[in-house]
């Protein structure tokens, strides 16, 4: 009876779950400023990237950098479904059109997972029998390829097509970009899909399969050794995360209403490792945590003002950080901060107008100074492999930390 | 055909420059620099600036020019230095993946701060070396018109009067020989050309005979064999690996500027492709190896202009990868490398 008992309370909790998203999407949809709506968004999907992409780096210890290529395979499937035969769909389909609506985006979303997931395969296959940087290497440039034959597609395709209509062809929009795809993505899909990755990625990590995973990480050859199918579990891991990155694709496409090959380039796949890397390899929690974080300071840093805050806090937390270590010499440390202090403001007063022009890029030399000097004091993340626990007052559990490699 | 060859070499020989410094770094610390194609990128605006300083953007000179290429080299040098010191020696104990992020780190910095610091836009780089022909090959007119018709030679007459099939070869403007071939002969070498392969050949020598013949050479063939006994057979790990890095910058350097002349704009962009280029160059001939570097360069740069002479000039930048996916499916250790065993 206890099956039974258990499948009706993870039915409860769905539908409770599912339930609470819906009420969450018309509550903020109507009062918060679209802008910060607009933010939640992005750390929704940024979330999906990043503990897919944990489930490939983190946990089984492989390391790819071309995330951003199967983001753009979902991305583009499902765009190009929605946009050339959604309202075929919607004209044909036996239901409302609020209704059918749904089953488009659903399947389209599906599809986009699955050819990427396809396409992690045929990725993984072969170049999962390499190791470390070369494997990043390699991911890398298959990311920068499917890149590539985006941008060509449509040439290639339209040969099919009569002389005259060659030119005009559209099927993901080329170098262009595909522009006009309908805005189905919102707050409760999104959040639905987050709520999908981790609980997925949590309970994988517990099954036999995420065990053998574990496994290949902390010794490959040990892992051979005891009988852990050591390729099957690489390559399973990858096609899991591809596809989810897919559906990333997908639900990034179906929000800002359009696909462009520049969203998927190389710094995308570093922004998620980003993410991962410094929210702690093998840390779920950690990834969604610095995925909120790394979107909000993103925001925060489009403005001067913003910018020079985070330069503050930083500068002052990174006294805090160093007060314990340097109680020996005070002076030098008093000197230092005030040095930076000073020099920061006299930064700020004196070339107001210069930065101002320059905020863009601030920015982004702002996001690579934060990701150097986090690394250089914290190279396993802000949480390590750790977990938080946000049942228990969000007080730190530790579970059995894995010994190092 | 003979023309996309002679690009191919030239481009090839910046792509085994820059190559060079990625696989001196691997060598020693197993470690992509990723920075160090804006490492080249920062060489070029260098150049830019201290020509523009010296005098030599506005009259060039063969001393001003070499004055660049120098301060140049050692400005690059000396932030390939910072970088080493600041950011990679503090995680050298660490796993490789922390210094792997890092790296890239310092390549967003470098180009988010190069676009705050040169701005963003494209710059002109100035003509430091003229872009006059050294050598042309081109169809031959019959005897020099003059001398068969009395009076003015016509222009047009001139140009009706090429021979098939006959082709002359001038170098530095002045007839060398005649030649009659079939096929299409037609080729323009650019001195830039000739310099940037010049260079490249003087820097690779040089380089080579630093690895092969002086002490500081040794000991860094030796870290790149077992960095932990080196340490214990008394080489200053610190200082080898600094010296690394201040080389393999300056090389880098050079390729920004005469890439810089060849092209010639410059912006702070300029660095993110090329790099990844000779880092798959650097695979290519197999990584840790500085023949397999400059063979792979070249290979790499000949590549490259073929897919853009068979008119497919919108996936140049996808051979660069299908080279490298396949040569580490095929050939890991790349065209030269020596196998390594696994150790468990």
């Amino acid at each position: 009876m206890s099956a039974p008992a258990g499948m009706v309370r993870r039915a409860g909790v769905a539908v409770a779950v599912v339930g609470l998203l819906a009420l969450l999407e018309i509550v903020l949809r109507h009062a918060i400023n679209p802008y910060i709506y607009d933010i939640l968004i992005r750390i929704g999907i940024t979330i999906v990237l990043a503990v897919s992409l944990n489930l490939i780096n983190g946990f089984t210890g492989q390391f790819s950098l071309g995330h951003a290529g199967f983001m753009a395979i979902g991305g583009y499937a499902s765009g190009a479904l929605t946009y050339h035969l959604g309202p075929r769909w919607i004209a044909t389909l036996p239901f409302p059109e609020p209704v059918s609506q749904i089953v488009l985006f659903v399947s389209a979303l599906l599809l986009g997972a699955v050819l990427a997931g396809a396409a992690g395969l045929i990725v993984g296959v072969p170049s999962l029998r390499l190791k470390g940087d070369y494997l990043a290497i390699a991911t890398l440039g298959f990311g920068e390829i499917i890149r590539v034959m985006v941008i060509n597609l449509d040439r290639m395709v339209s040969v099919t097509r009569p002389v005259a209509e060659r030119d005009s062809y559209v099927l993901i929009g080329g170098a262009k970009g595909l522009s006009g795809v309908p805005q189905y993505s919102n707050f409760f899909w999104v959040f639905l899909a987050v709520v999908g990755v981790v609980l997925m990625v949590r309970n994988l990590v517990r099954s036999a399969l995420g065990r053998a995973c574990i496994a290949v990480r902390e010794d490959e050859i040990a892992a051979a050794a005891m009988g852990v199918d050591t390729t099957r579990t690489k390559v399973l891991a990858f096609v899991i995360g591809s596809a989810w990155a897919g559906l990333a694709g997908g639900l990034h496409g179906h929000f800002i209403q359009g696909l462009y090959p520049n969203d998927f380039t190389f710094l995308q796949s570093i922004d998620v490792v980003v993410v991962v890397v410094l929210g702690g390899n093998g840390s779920l929690t950690g990834s969604v945590v610095t995925a909120a974080l790394l979107r909000i300071v993103e925001n925060v840093l489009r403005t001067l003002p913003g910018a020079a805050t985070v330069f503050y806090l930083f500068i002052v937390g990174g006294a805090a950080l160093s007060w314990s270590k340097s109680k020996a010499r005070r002076g030098a440390f008093f000197l230092k901060f005030a040095v930076y202090l000073i020099g920061l403001t006299l930064m700020l007063v004196f070339m107001h107008d210069w930065l101002q022009s320059r905020i863009a890029f601030l920015r982004g030399a702002l996001y690579a100074f934060i990701l150097i000097v986090l690394m250089l004091n914290r190279p396993q993340g802000l949480l390590g492999r750790h977990e938080l626990d946000f049942g228990g007052l969000l007080r730190r559990l530790r579970r059995t930390p894995p010994a190092a490699a | 055909m003979l023309q996309q060859l002679v690009n191919g070499i030239a481009l090839g020989s910046v792509y085994a420059l820059i190559a060079l410094g990625y696989t001196m770094v691997y060598g020693v610390l197993r470690l992509i620099n990723f920075a160090h194609g804006d490492i080249y990128m920062l060489g070029a605006f260098f150049g830019y600036y201290i020509s523009r300083w010296t005098g030599a953007a506005q009259h060039a000179s063969l001393p001003l020019t070499v004055l660049v290429f120098i301060l140049s080299m050692a400005a690059a040098a000396a932030v390939g230095f910072c970088i080493e010191r600041f950011a990679y020696r503090p995680l050298r104990t660490l796993p490789r993946i922390a210094s792997l992020i890092t790296a890239i780190g310092v390549s967003l910095l470098l180009e988010f701060g190069g676009q705050i610091v040169f701005g963003p836009n494209f710059k002109a780089f100035p003509p430091l070396i003229s872009d006059r022909p050294a050598l042309v090959i081109e169809p031959a007119t019959q005897v020099p018109a003059e001398v068969l018709v009395p009076g003015a030679p016509d222009p047009a007459t001139a140009a009706a009067a090429i021979v098939p099939g006959h082709w002359r070869c001038a170098v530095g403007g002045k007839e060398w020989f005649r030649f009659r071939a079939g096929g299409d002969w037609n080729l323009v070498v650019s001195r830039v050309q000739v310099i940037i392969l010049m260079v490249s050949l003087v820097l690779m020598t040089a380089l080579t005979w630093i690895v092969l013949r002086t002490k500081m050479g040794r000991a860094m063939r030796a870290i790149s064999y077992d960095l932990r006994a080196a340490a214990l057979m008394g080489v200053t790990i610190d200082s080898v690996i600094a010296f690394t890095f201040v080389i393999g910058s300056a090389l880098a350097a050079a390729a920004g500027i005469l890439d810089a002349i060849y092209k010639p704009t410059i912006n702070p962009l300029m660095g993110v492709l090329p790099g990844l280029k000779a880092f798959v160059a650097a695979v290519l001939g197999g990584i840790g190896n500085i023949p397999g570097a400059m063979l792979g360069g070249m290979l790499m740069g000949l590549a490259e202009t073929s897919v853009v002479a068979l008119g497919l000039s919108t996936y140049r930048d996808a051979i660069a990868f299908s080279i490298l996916i396949l040569i580490l499916l095929v050939r890991p250790r790349g065209l030269l490398g020596a196998v390594s065993e696994e150790k468990v």
